[in-house]
Protein backbone atom coordinates (compact mmCIF):
# COMPACT_ATOMS: atom_id res chain seq x y z
CA UNK A 1 0.00 0.00 0.00
CA UNK A 2 3.14 2.51 0.60
CA UNK A 3 3.14 3.21 -3.41
CA UNK A 4 -0.84 4.19 -3.26
CA UNK A 5 -0.07 6.84 0.30
CA UNK A 6 2.82 8.35 -1.57
CA UNK A 7 0.81 9.62 -4.45
CA UNK A 8 -1.13 12.56 -5.00
CA UNK A 9 -4.17 12.88 -3.92
CA UNK A 10 -5.09 13.39 -7.86
CA UNK A 11 -3.47 10.05 -8.17
CA UNK A 12 -5.44 8.26 -5.32
CA UNK A 13 -8.93 9.60 -6.71
CA UNK A 14 -7.58 8.42 -10.23
CA UNK A 15 -6.72 5.08 -9.44
CA UNK A 16 -9.58 4.56 -6.87
CA UNK A 17 -12.27 5.67 -9.68
CA UNK A 18 -10.76 3.05 -12.01
CA UNK A 19 -11.28 0.11 -9.01
CA UNK A 20 -7.36 -0.02 -9.48
CA UNK A 21 -7.55 0.19 -5.23
CA UNK A 22 -10.87 0.43 -2.67
CA UNK A 23 -11.68 3.43 -0.73
CA UNK A 24 -11.29 1.24 2.23
CA UNK A 25 -8.04 -0.10 1.34
CA UNK A 26 -6.66 3.18 1.12
CA UNK A 27 -8.62 4.67 4.38
CA UNK A 28 -7.20 1.53 6.42
CA UNK A 29 -3.64 2.56 4.99
CA UNK A 30 -4.03 5.95 5.78
CA UNK A 31 -5.29 5.31 9.31
CA UNK A 32 -2.43 2.37 10.20
CA UNK A 33 -0.20 5.35 9.77
CA UNK A 34 -1.47 7.32 11.97
CA UNK A 35 -2.72 5.13 14.75
CA UNK A 36 1.50 4.17 14.28
CA UNK A 37 3.10 7.42 13.94
CA UNK A 38 1.17 10.27 14.98
CA UNK A 39 1.69 9.74 18.81
CA UNK A 40 5.53 11.09 18.18
CA UNK A 41 4.16 13.68 15.73
CA UNK A 42 0.47 15.19 17.22
CA UNK A 43 -0.89 16.19 14.50
CA UNK A 44 -4.80 14.96 14.95
CA UNK A 45 -6.95 16.21 17.77
CA UNK A 46 -8.92 13.58 16.79
CA UNK A 47 -9.26 10.42 14.75
CA UNK A 48 -12.71 9.72 13.24
CA UNK A 49 -11.38 6.14 12.62
CA UNK A 50 -15.89 4.12 12.19
CA UNK A 51 -16.41 7.75 10.34
CA UNK A 52 -13.59 7.64 7.83
CA UNK A 53 -14.72 3.75 7.61
CA UNK A 54 -18.14 4.32 6.75
CA UNK A 55 -17.35 7.08 4.35
CA UNK A 56 -14.71 5.03 2.55
CA UNK A 57 -17.68 1.90 2.38
CA UNK A 58 -19.77 3.97 0.58
CA UNK A 59 -17.55 5.19 -1.95
CA UNK A 60 -16.79 1.37 -2.53
CA UNK A 61 -20.53 0.78 -2.62
CA UNK A 62 -21.05 3.87 -5.27
CA UNK A 63 -18.53 2.41 -7.33
CA UNK A 64 -19.34 -1.38 -7.05
CA UNK A 65 -22.97 0.10 -8.17
CA UNK A 66 -21.58 1.89 -11.47
CA UNK A 67 -22.70 5.28 -9.51
CA UNK A 68 -21.12 8.34 -10.30
CA UNK A 69 -18.71 9.48 -7.75
CA UNK A 70 -17.39 13.03 -7.02
CA UNK A 71 -13.78 14.04 -7.57
CA UNK A 72 -12.34 13.16 -3.67
CA UNK A 73 -14.55 10.14 -3.71
CA UNK A 74 -12.46 7.98 -1.24
CA UNK A 75 -9.58 10.53 -1.44
CA UNK A 76 -8.37 10.49 2.66
CA UNK A 77 -8.86 14.22 3.92
CA UNK A 78 -7.46 16.13 6.93
CA UNK A 79 -9.20 18.82 8.81
CA UNK A 80 -7.77 21.92 10.98
CA UNK A 81 -10.19 21.66 13.88
CA UNK A 82 -11.54 25.41 13.42
CA UNK A 83 -13.66 23.59 10.93
CA UNK A 84 -17.03 22.98 12.17
CA UNK A 85 -17.49 19.25 12.12
CA UNK A 86 -21.75 18.11 12.65
CA UNK A 87 -21.47 15.37 15.72
CA UNK A 88 -17.51 15.94 15.90
CA UNK A 89 -15.94 17.16 18.20
CA UNK A 90 -14.43 20.99 17.46
CA UNK A 91 -12.10 22.49 19.72
CA UNK A 92 -10.50 25.25 17.82
CA UNK A 93 -7.36 24.14 20.06
CA UNK A 94 -8.78 25.43 22.95
CA UNK A 95 -10.01 24.28 26.10
CA UNK A 96 -12.64 26.64 26.72
CA UNK A 97 -14.55 24.70 23.66
CA UNK A 98 -13.22 21.19 24.79
CA UNK A 99 -16.12 18.47 24.64
CA UNK A 100 -18.40 20.80 21.80
CA UNK A 101 -20.37 18.29 19.96
CA UNK A 102 -21.46 20.91 16.82
CA UNK A 103 -25.20 20.42 15.99
CA UNK A 104 -24.65 21.58 12.28
CA UNK A 105 -21.81 21.27 9.20
CA UNK A 106 -19.94 23.71 7.66
CA UNK A 107 -19.99 24.10 4.47
CA UNK A 108 -16.83 23.20 2.97
CA UNK A 109 -16.78 20.20 5.09
CA UNK A 110 -20.55 19.76 3.46
CA UNK A 111 -19.09 19.92 0.27
CA UNK A 112 -16.10 17.61 0.92
CA UNK A 113 -18.44 14.91 2.23
CA UNK A 114 -20.59 15.57 -1.43
CA UNK A 115 -16.84 14.98 -3.17
CA UNK A 116 -16.90 12.08 -2.25
CA UNK A 117 -13.68 12.62 0.67
CA UNK A 118 -12.71 10.62 3.23
CA UNK A 119 -12.50 12.84 6.55
CA UNK A 120 -9.87 11.01 8.71
CA UNK A 121 -9.97 13.23 11.11
CA UNK A 122 -9.63 16.95 12.99
CA UNK A 123 -6.16 18.70 13.33
CA UNK A 124 -3.63 20.34 15.52
CA UNK A 125 -3.66 24.11 15.89
CA UNK A 126 -2.85 26.91 17.66
CA UNK A 127 -5.65 28.01 19.53
CA UNK A 128 -8.05 30.07 17.88
CA UNK A 129 -5.78 29.77 15.05
CA UNK A 130 -2.88 32.64 16.88
CA UNK A 131 -0.24 31.29 16.40
CA UNK A 132 2.89 30.79 13.89
CA UNK A 133 3.98 27.58 15.89
CA UNK A 134 1.58 25.57 16.90
CA UNK A 135 2.91 26.05 20.52
CA UNK A 136 -0.33 27.62 21.41
CA UNK A 137 -2.38 24.87 20.96
CA UNK A 138 -3.89 24.01 24.91
CA UNK A 139 -3.65 20.12 23.96
CA UNK A 140 0.04 19.75 23.18
CA UNK A 141 1.91 20.91 20.33
CA UNK A 142 2.22 19.13 16.87
CA UNK A 143 5.84 18.61 15.62
CA UNK A 144 7.42 19.36 11.89
CA UNK A 145 8.40 15.54 10.90
CA UNK A 146 11.35 17.16 9.05
CA UNK A 147 12.91 17.69 12.55
CA UNK A 148 10.84 16.58 15.28
CA UNK A 149 12.64 19.52 17.63
CA UNK A 150 11.33 21.96 15.11
CA UNK A 151 7.62 23.98 14.73
CA UNK A 152 6.09 22.91 11.69
CA UNK A 153 4.95 26.39 11.68
CA UNK A 154 1.12 27.97 12.50
CA UNK A 155 -1.41 28.59 12.86
CA UNK A 156 -2.37 25.65 10.58
CA UNK A 157 0.81 23.57 11.91
CA UNK A 158 -1.33 20.18 12.25
CA UNK A 159 -2.86 20.16 8.81
CA UNK A 160 1.29 20.56 7.37
CA UNK A 161 2.56 18.23 9.66
CA UNK A 162 0.08 15.59 8.83
CA UNK A 163 0.58 15.68 5.11
CA UNK A 164 3.85 15.74 4.94
CA UNK A 165 3.98 12.65 7.06
CA UNK A 166 1.90 11.29 4.90
CA UNK A 167 -0.93 10.72 7.64
CA UNK A 168 -3.34 12.23 5.09
CA UNK A 169 -3.71 13.01 1.44
CA UNK A 170 -4.69 16.18 1.84
CA UNK A 171 -6.25 18.81 4.31
CA UNK A 172 -7.75 21.86 5.12
CA UNK A 173 -6.02 24.59 6.46
CA UNK A 174 -7.25 28.74 7.36
CA UNK A 175 -5.10 31.36 6.96
CA UNK A 176 -5.76 34.63 8.81
CA UNK A 177 -1.97 36.03 8.22
CA UNK A 178 -0.21 33.31 6.67
CA UNK A 179 -1.92 30.08 8.52
CA UNK A 180 -1.59 28.17 5.38
CA UNK A 181 1.08 29.59 3.26
CA UNK A 182 4.15 29.58 6.30
CA UNK A 183 3.36 25.74 7.40
CA UNK A 184 3.32 24.77 3.92
CA UNK A 185 6.09 26.18 3.70
CA UNK A 186 8.17 24.87 7.04
CA UNK A 187 6.61 21.36 5.75
CA UNK A 188 7.52 21.62 2.48
CA UNK A 189 3.62 21.33 0.76
CA UNK A 190 2.07 23.29 -1.73
CA UNK A 191 -0.36 25.32 0.35
CA UNK A 192 -3.24 28.03 -0.60
CA UNK A 193 -4.72 31.01 0.42
CA UNK A 194 -7.82 31.81 -1.54
CA UNK A 195 -8.90 35.41 -2.38
CA UNK A 196 -11.23 36.56 0.35
CA UNK A 197 -14.92 35.60 -0.46
CA UNK A 198 -13.93 32.61 -3.21
CA UNK A 199 -14.66 30.03 -0.17
CA UNK A 200 -17.55 30.23 2.51
CA UNK A 201 -16.58 31.01 5.74
CA UNK A 202 -19.96 29.00 7.16
CA UNK A 203 -18.70 26.72 9.62
CA UNK A 204 -14.95 28.37 10.25
CA UNK A 205 -14.86 29.23 13.65
CA UNK A 206 -14.07 32.96 13.26
CA UNK A 207 -10.71 34.68 14.36
CA UNK A 208 -10.68 38.20 12.25
CA UNK A 209 -13.42 37.56 9.93
CA UNK A 210 -12.25 40.27 6.96
CA UNK A 211 -9.24 37.98 6.89
CA UNK A 212 -10.32 34.27 7.10
CA UNK A 213 -10.37 31.95 4.55
CA UNK A 214 -10.42 28.21 4.05
CA UNK A 215 -7.81 26.24 1.75
CA UNK A 216 -6.10 23.65 0.73
CA UNK A 217 -2.36 22.23 2.04
CA UNK A 218 -1.17 19.92 -0.44
CA UNK A 219 1.97 17.82 -2.22
CA UNK A 220 1.56 19.62 -5.43
CA UNK A 221 -0.72 22.10 -7.12
CA UNK A 222 -2.30 19.93 -9.39
CA UNK A 223 -3.72 18.59 -5.74
CA UNK A 224 -4.77 22.21 -4.62
CA UNK A 225 -6.68 22.63 -7.88
CA UNK A 226 -8.48 19.62 -7.09
CA UNK A 227 -9.58 20.81 -3.52
CA UNK A 228 -10.04 24.67 -4.55
CA UNK A 229 -12.74 22.91 -7.43
CA UNK A 230 -14.75 21.67 -4.49
CA UNK A 231 -14.45 24.30 -1.29
CA UNK A 232 -14.82 27.29 -3.85
CA UNK A 233 -18.16 29.04 -4.89
CA UNK A 234 -21.12 30.75 -3.70
CA UNK A 235 -22.78 30.26 -0.19
CA UNK A 236 -25.74 31.25 0.51
CA UNK A 237 -24.99 31.06 4.55
CA UNK A 238 -21.95 33.16 3.59
CA UNK A 239 -22.94 36.66 3.00
CA UNK A 240 -19.07 37.87 1.88
CA UNK A 241 -18.69 34.84 -0.27
CA UNK A 242 -18.27 35.45 -4.27
CA UNK A 243 -20.98 34.26 -6.37
CA UNK A 244 -18.08 34.16 -9.09
CA UNK A 245 -18.59 30.71 -11.22
CA UNK A 246 -15.61 28.65 -10.21
CA UNK A 247 -13.08 28.54 -12.67
CA UNK A 248 -11.62 24.93 -13.64
CA UNK A 249 -8.31 25.45 -11.26
CA UNK A 250 -6.80 21.84 -12.84
CA UNK A 251 -6.97 23.25 -16.42
CA UNK A 252 -5.13 26.04 -15.39
CA UNK A 253 -2.41 23.55 -14.35
CA UNK A 254 -1.45 22.35 -17.58
CA UNK A 255 -0.79 25.53 -18.65
CA UNK A 256 3.04 27.13 -19.27
CA UNK A 257 4.27 30.45 -17.89
CA UNK A 258 5.75 32.37 -21.19
CA UNK A 259 4.94 35.81 -21.19
CA UNK A 260 3.53 35.65 -17.85
CA UNK A 261 5.44 38.47 -16.01
CA UNK A 262 6.69 37.80 -12.19
CA UNK A 263 7.19 40.95 -10.43
CA UNK A 264 9.86 40.80 -6.92
CA UNK A 265 9.43 43.75 -4.60
CA UNK A 266 12.26 44.89 -2.66
CA UNK A 267 10.32 45.35 0.63
CA UNK A 268 9.74 41.52 0.61
CA UNK A 269 13.49 40.67 0.91
CA UNK A 270 16.37 41.99 1.98
CA UNK A 271 18.41 41.70 5.17
CA UNK A 272 15.42 40.34 7.40
CA UNK A 273 15.79 37.09 5.25
CA UNK A 274 18.40 34.10 6.04
CA UNK A 275 20.92 33.24 3.27
CA UNK A 276 19.68 30.63 2.04
CA UNK A 277 15.92 30.93 2.16
CA UNK A 278 17.08 34.31 -0.33
CA UNK A 279 19.28 31.85 -2.08
CA UNK A 280 16.55 29.18 -2.95
CA UNK A 281 13.98 31.94 -3.99
CA UNK A 282 16.45 33.97 -6.36
CA UNK A 283 17.15 30.18 -7.80
CA UNK A 284 13.05 29.56 -8.19
CA UNK A 285 12.51 32.45 -10.02
CA UNK A 286 15.46 32.02 -12.69
CA UNK A 287 13.73 28.82 -13.08
CA UNK A 288 10.62 30.32 -14.25
CA UNK A 289 12.58 32.86 -16.57
CA UNK A 290 13.85 29.97 -17.73
CA UNK A 291 10.61 28.14 -18.53
CA UNK A 292 9.99 31.46 -20.50
CA UNK A 293 8.12 34.50 -17.72
CA UNK A 294 9.79 37.58 -17.62
CA UNK A 295 10.73 39.65 -14.14
CA UNK A 296 9.79 42.88 -13.30
CA UNK A 297 10.82 44.66 -10.44
CA UNK A 298 7.67 46.61 -8.39
CA UNK A 299 7.13 49.12 -5.47
CA UNK A 300 5.65 47.89 -2.35
CA UNK A 301 5.94 50.95 -0.05
CA UNK A 302 3.92 50.06 3.13
CA UNK A 303 4.89 46.33 3.27
CA UNK A 304 6.75 47.55 6.61
CA UNK A 305 3.65 48.40 8.04
CA UNK A 306 1.87 45.39 7.61
CA UNK A 307 2.94 43.74 10.83
CA UNK A 308 1.29 46.42 12.85
CA UNK A 309 -1.66 47.08 10.93
CA UNK A 310 -2.23 43.28 11.07
CA UNK A 311 -1.86 42.71 14.25
CA UNK A 312 -4.45 45.73 15.02
CA UNK A 313 -7.18 45.18 13.00
CA UNK A 314 -7.03 41.40 13.38
CA UNK A 315 -7.13 42.01 17.17
CA UNK A 316 -9.94 43.98 17.19
CA UNK A 317 -12.20 41.69 15.17
CA UNK A 318 -10.69 38.92 17.50
CA UNK A 319 -11.92 40.57 20.76
CA UNK A 320 -14.99 40.89 19.36
CA UNK A 321 -15.68 37.56 17.57
CA UNK A 322 -14.54 35.55 20.79
CA UNK A 323 -16.84 37.57 23.20
CA UNK A 324 -19.51 34.68 21.98
CA UNK A 325 -17.13 32.36 24.44
CA UNK A 326 -18.68 32.75 27.71
CA UNK A 327 -20.16 29.65 28.93
CA UNK A 328 -23.88 30.15 27.96
CA UNK A 329 -23.93 28.36 24.73
CA UNK A 330 -21.49 25.67 24.43
CA UNK A 331 -17.99 25.18 26.06
CA UNK A 332 -17.14 25.39 29.66
CA UNK A 333 -18.65 27.12 32.32
CA UNK A 334 -16.50 28.58 35.66
CA UNK A 335 -18.33 30.57 38.46
CA UNK A 336 -21.90 28.84 38.44
CA UNK A 337 -23.85 30.48 41.52
CA UNK A 338 -22.37 33.74 41.14
CA UNK A 339 -23.07 36.84 39.35
CA UNK A 340 -23.64 36.67 35.60
CA UNK A 341 -20.10 39.14 34.99
CA UNK A 342 -18.17 36.76 37.18
CA UNK A 343 -19.47 33.84 35.97
CA UNK A 344 -18.22 35.65 31.95
CA UNK A 345 -14.78 36.27 33.57
CA UNK A 346 -14.18 32.94 35.05
CA UNK A 347 -14.96 31.06 32.34
CA UNK A 348 -12.86 33.17 29.96
CA UNK A 349 -10.34 33.75 32.08
CA UNK A 350 -9.81 30.14 33.24
CA UNK A 351 -10.82 28.84 29.35
CA UNK A 352 -8.21 30.61 27.35
CA UNK A 353 -4.73 30.17 26.73
CA UNK A 354 -2.21 33.19 27.76
CA UNK A 355 -1.45 34.02 23.46
CA UNK A 356 -5.58 34.10 23.07
CA UNK A 357 -5.81 36.60 26.62
CA UNK A 358 -3.04 38.37 24.80
CA UNK A 359 -4.50 39.15 21.23
CA UNK A 360 -8.16 39.79 22.97
CA UNK A 361 -6.10 42.41 25.39
CA UNK A 362 -4.30 44.18 22.10
CA UNK A 363 -8.16 44.18 19.91
CA UNK A 364 -9.99 45.70 23.37
CA UNK A 365 -7.35 48.32 23.37
CA UNK A 366 -7.55 49.48 20.21
CA UNK A 367 -11.18 49.75 19.99
CA UNK A 368 -11.17 51.27 23.32
CA UNK A 369 -12.37 54.76 23.24
CA UNK A 370 -9.84 57.69 23.31
CA UNK A 371 -7.64 54.99 21.35
CA UNK A 372 -10.22 54.04 18.44
CA UNK A 373 -8.41 56.86 15.95
CA UNK A 374 -4.55 56.13 17.05
CA UNK A 375 -4.86 53.06 16.47
CA UNK A 376 -8.25 51.29 14.99
CA UNK A 377 -8.76 53.90 12.20
CA UNK A 378 -5.38 54.64 11.61
CA UNK A 379 -4.88 50.52 10.66
CA UNK A 380 -7.91 50.53 8.65
CA UNK A 381 -6.29 53.52 6.42
CA UNK A 382 -3.10 51.90 6.33
CA UNK A 383 -4.89 48.88 5.05
CA UNK A 384 -6.17 51.11 2.55
CA UNK A 385 -2.84 51.94 1.27
CA UNK A 386 -1.67 49.05 1.45
CA UNK A 387 -3.98 47.06 -1.16
CA UNK A 388 -3.41 50.13 -3.11
CA UNK A 389 0.28 49.10 -3.37
CA UNK A 390 -0.78 45.83 -4.56
CA UNK A 391 -3.75 47.32 -7.32
CA UNK A 392 -0.52 49.43 -8.91
CA UNK A 393 1.70 46.42 -8.78
CA UNK A 394 -0.47 44.29 -11.05
CA UNK A 395 -0.98 46.23 -13.30
CA UNK A 396 2.27 45.50 -14.17
CA UNK A 397 3.31 42.14 -13.62
CA UNK A 398 0.33 39.03 -13.25
CA UNK A 399 2.74 37.51 -9.75
CA UNK A 400 4.75 38.61 -7.32
CA UNK A 401 7.24 36.25 -6.13
CA UNK A 402 8.93 36.61 -2.55
CA UNK A 403 10.42 34.05 0.72
CA UNK A 404 6.97 33.03 2.61
CA UNK A 405 8.39 33.32 5.34
CA UNK A 406 12.16 34.94 6.51
CA UNK A 407 13.53 31.66 7.90
CA UNK A 408 12.78 28.01 7.79
CA UNK A 409 11.33 26.28 10.82
CA UNK A 410 12.42 26.98 13.92
CA UNK A 411 13.08 25.05 16.95
CA UNK A 412 10.40 24.85 19.75
CA UNK A 413 11.07 27.87 22.01
CA UNK A 414 13.17 30.31 19.71
CA UNK A 415 10.64 32.72 20.16
CA UNK A 416 10.68 34.17 23.20
CA UNK A 417 8.53 37.22 23.11
CA UNK A 418 4.88 37.82 20.96
CA UNK A 419 6.35 40.29 19.05
CA UNK A 420 9.47 37.95 17.87
CA UNK A 421 6.73 35.61 16.97
CA UNK A 422 4.48 38.30 14.77
CA UNK A 423 7.54 38.82 12.80
CA UNK A 424 7.67 34.84 11.29
CA UNK A 425 4.77 36.25 9.41
CA UNK A 426 6.04 39.45 7.95
CA UNK A 427 5.67 38.07 4.17
CA UNK A 428 2.23 37.06 4.18
CA UNK A 429 0.24 39.80 6.12
CA UNK A 430 -0.23 42.06 3.43
CA UNK A 431 -1.58 39.32 1.88
CA UNK A 432 -4.67 39.16 3.96
CA UNK A 433 -5.02 42.64 4.10
CA UNK A 434 -5.58 43.15 0.38
CA UNK A 435 -7.42 39.99 0.53
CA UNK A 436 -5.16 38.15 -2.46
CA UNK A 437 -5.06 34.66 -3.06
CA UNK A 438 -1.64 33.78 -2.08
CA UNK A 439 0.41 30.33 -2.34
CA UNK A 440 3.61 28.72 -0.99
CA UNK A 441 5.46 25.77 -2.19
CA UNK A 442 8.78 24.28 -1.45
CA UNK A 443 11.70 25.51 -3.76
CA UNK A 444 14.25 24.01 -2.15
CA UNK A 445 15.84 22.82 1.93
CA UNK A 446 18.50 24.65 4.19
CA UNK A 447 21.84 23.19 4.73
CA UNK A 448 20.17 21.26 7.71
CA UNK A 449 17.54 19.69 5.52
CA UNK A 450 14.20 22.24 6.76
CA UNK A 451 12.09 23.16 3.77
CA UNK A 452 12.22 26.56 2.23
CA UNK A 453 8.88 28.26 0.56
CA UNK A 454 8.63 30.15 -2.39
CA UNK A 455 5.25 32.26 -2.10
CA UNK A 456 3.64 33.88 -4.99
CA UNK A 457 0.65 36.40 -5.10
CA UNK A 458 -1.48 37.59 -7.15
CA UNK A 459 -4.84 39.57 -8.08
CA UNK A 460 -7.66 38.98 -6.59
CA UNK A 461 -10.13 36.02 -7.96
CA UNK A 462 -6.30 34.93 -10.35
CA UNK A 463 -5.75 32.07 -8.07
CA UNK A 464 -5.83 29.92 -12.09
CA UNK A 465 -2.34 32.38 -12.44
CA UNK A 466 -1.21 31.07 -8.94
CA UNK A 467 -1.71 27.52 -9.44
CA UNK A 468 -0.12 27.61 -13.18
CA UNK A 469 3.08 29.05 -12.09
CA UNK A 470 2.93 26.64 -9.49
CA UNK A 471 2.73 23.70 -11.85
CA UNK A 472 4.54 24.79 -14.19
CA UNK A 473 7.72 25.24 -11.73
CA UNK A 474 6.61 21.64 -10.14
CA UNK A 475 6.98 20.08 -14.11
CA UNK A 476 10.55 21.54 -13.58
CA UNK A 477 11.90 20.35 -10.44
CA UNK A 478 11.64 17.67 -7.96
CA UNK A 479 11.50 19.83 -4.36
CA UNK A 480 7.80 18.95 -4.04
CA UNK A 481 8.27 15.55 -4.67
CA UNK A 482 10.92 14.83 -1.58
CA UNK A 483 9.35 13.48 2.10
CA UNK A 484 10.65 13.65 4.99
CA UNK A 485 12.16 10.31 6.61
CA UNK A 486 9.67 10.35 9.42
CA UNK A 487 7.21 7.31 9.30
CA UNK A 488 9.20 5.44 7.19
CA UNK A 489 8.45 7.50 4.07
CA UNK A 490 11.89 7.77 2.63
CA UNK B 1 2.50 56.24 23.96
CA UNK B 2 3.15 52.57 24.46
CA UNK B 3 3.51 52.80 28.94
CA UNK B 4 0.53 51.08 29.80
CA UNK B 5 -0.09 50.96 33.72
CA UNK B 6 -1.23 47.92 35.56
CA UNK B 7 -4.27 49.51 36.70
CA UNK B 8 -5.57 49.78 32.61
CA UNK B 9 -4.75 46.22 32.00
CA UNK B 10 -7.18 45.62 34.75
CA UNK B 11 -9.34 47.64 33.40
CA UNK B 12 -9.00 46.41 29.83
CA UNK B 13 -9.45 42.80 31.56
CA UNK B 14 -12.74 43.60 32.69
CA UNK B 15 -13.83 44.94 29.57
CA UNK B 16 -12.79 41.75 27.97
CA UNK B 17 -14.92 39.95 30.75
CA UNK B 18 -11.37 38.42 31.49
CA UNK B 19 -10.18 37.41 34.81
CA UNK B 20 -6.69 37.75 35.28
CA UNK B 21 -4.38 37.12 38.17
CA UNK B 22 -1.54 39.61 39.03
CA UNK B 23 0.89 37.01 37.55
CA UNK B 24 -1.01 37.15 34.33
CA UNK B 25 -1.80 41.37 34.51
CA UNK B 26 2.66 42.04 34.71
CA UNK B 27 3.24 39.59 32.06
CA UNK B 28 -0.26 40.98 29.74
CA UNK B 29 1.72 45.07 31.31
CA UNK B 30 5.03 43.70 29.45
CA UNK B 31 3.24 42.03 26.36
CA UNK B 32 1.39 44.76 25.92
CA UNK B 33 3.57 47.38 25.88
CA UNK B 34 6.52 45.23 23.91
CA UNK B 35 4.17 44.91 20.80
CA UNK B 36 2.59 48.41 20.91
CA UNK B 37 5.96 49.61 20.65
CA UNK B 38 5.90 48.81 17.23
CA UNK B 39 2.10 49.41 16.21
CA UNK B 40 3.32 52.89 16.90
CA UNK B 41 4.87 53.13 13.46
CA UNK B 42 1.34 53.84 11.38
CA UNK B 43 1.90 57.17 12.96
CA UNK B 44 4.64 58.40 10.87
CA UNK B 45 2.25 57.33 7.40
CA UNK B 46 0.29 59.96 6.16
CA UNK B 47 -3.43 58.99 6.10
CA UNK B 48 -4.97 62.47 5.42
CA UNK B 49 -7.67 61.72 3.02
CA UNK B 50 -7.35 58.04 2.91
CA UNK B 51 -10.44 56.31 3.06
CA UNK B 52 -10.49 53.77 6.15
CA UNK B 53 -11.26 49.88 4.53
CA UNK B 54 -14.24 48.45 5.84
CA UNK B 55 -14.54 45.80 3.43
CA UNK B 56 -11.78 44.48 1.55
CA UNK B 57 -12.92 43.80 -1.94
CA UNK B 58 -16.12 45.83 -1.74
CA UNK B 59 -18.51 43.14 -2.54
CA UNK B 60 -20.59 43.89 0.48
CA UNK B 61 -23.90 41.76 1.72
CA UNK B 62 -25.33 39.10 -0.74
CA UNK B 63 -28.83 39.00 0.25
CA UNK B 64 -30.59 35.82 0.07
CA UNK B 65 -34.62 35.97 -0.49
CA UNK B 66 -36.74 36.28 2.18
CA UNK B 67 -37.92 32.83 2.63
CA UNK B 68 -38.64 30.83 5.37
CA UNK B 69 -36.36 27.56 5.18
CA UNK B 70 -34.72 24.93 7.73
CA UNK B 71 -32.96 26.20 10.70
CA UNK B 72 -31.34 24.46 13.83
CA UNK B 73 -33.99 22.68 16.32
CA UNK B 74 -34.35 24.39 19.21
CA UNK B 75 -33.15 21.26 21.19
CA UNK B 76 -30.00 20.81 19.07
CA UNK B 77 -28.85 24.89 19.25
CA UNK B 78 -29.71 23.94 23.25
CA UNK B 79 -27.60 20.39 23.58
CA UNK B 80 -24.16 21.85 24.13
CA UNK B 81 -25.56 24.15 26.66
CA UNK B 82 -23.46 24.02 30.31
CA UNK B 83 -27.24 24.37 31.75
CA UNK B 84 -30.39 24.85 30.07
CA UNK B 85 -34.29 24.90 31.11
CA UNK B 86 -37.71 24.53 29.71
CA UNK B 87 -35.66 25.28 26.07
CA UNK B 88 -33.47 27.90 27.45
CA UNK B 89 -30.34 28.54 28.09
CA UNK B 90 -29.52 28.73 32.02
CA UNK B 91 -27.45 31.89 33.24
CA UNK B 92 -26.63 32.79 36.58
CA UNK B 93 -28.25 36.34 38.21
CA UNK B 94 -27.06 39.26 37.17
CA UNK B 95 -27.07 40.61 40.50
CA UNK B 96 -25.21 38.92 43.16
CA UNK B 97 -26.76 36.44 45.50
CA UNK B 98 -28.23 38.20 48.44
CA UNK B 99 -28.67 41.30 46.90
CA UNK B 100 -31.82 42.77 46.77
CA UNK B 101 -31.10 46.24 45.42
Amino acid sequence: MSDIVNATASEQARRIAAKEVSASELCEAYLARIDAHDGRLGSYLLVDHEGARAQARAVDAAIAAGDAVGPLAGVPIGLKDLLVTEGLETTAGSKILKGWIPPYEGSVVRKLRSAGAVILGKLNLDEFAMGSSNEHSAFGSCKNPWDLGKVPGGSSGGSAAAVSASLCAMSLGTDTGGSIRQPASFCGLTGLKPTYGRVSRHGLIAYASSFDQIGPLATCAEDAALMLEVIAGADAQDATCSAAPVPAYRQACARDVKGLVIGIAEEMGGDDVDAAVSASVAAAIAELEAAGATVKRVSLPHTRYALPTYYLLATAEASSNLARFDGVRYGMREGDGEALQNMYEKTRGAGFGPEVKTRIMLGTFALRAGYYDAYYKKAQQVRTLIAQDFRQAFADVDVIASPTAPTTAFAFGAKKTPIEMYKADIFTLSCNLAGLPGLSMNCGFDDGGMPIGLQLLAAPMQEETLLRVAAEYQRHTDWHTQKPSFGGQS
Amino acid sequence: MSDVTEDEIRSLGGLARLALSDAEVGQLKTDLEGILEHMDALAEVDTEGVEPMTHVLGAVGHLRADEVGESLPAEAALAASPSHTDGCFDVPAILPPGSNK
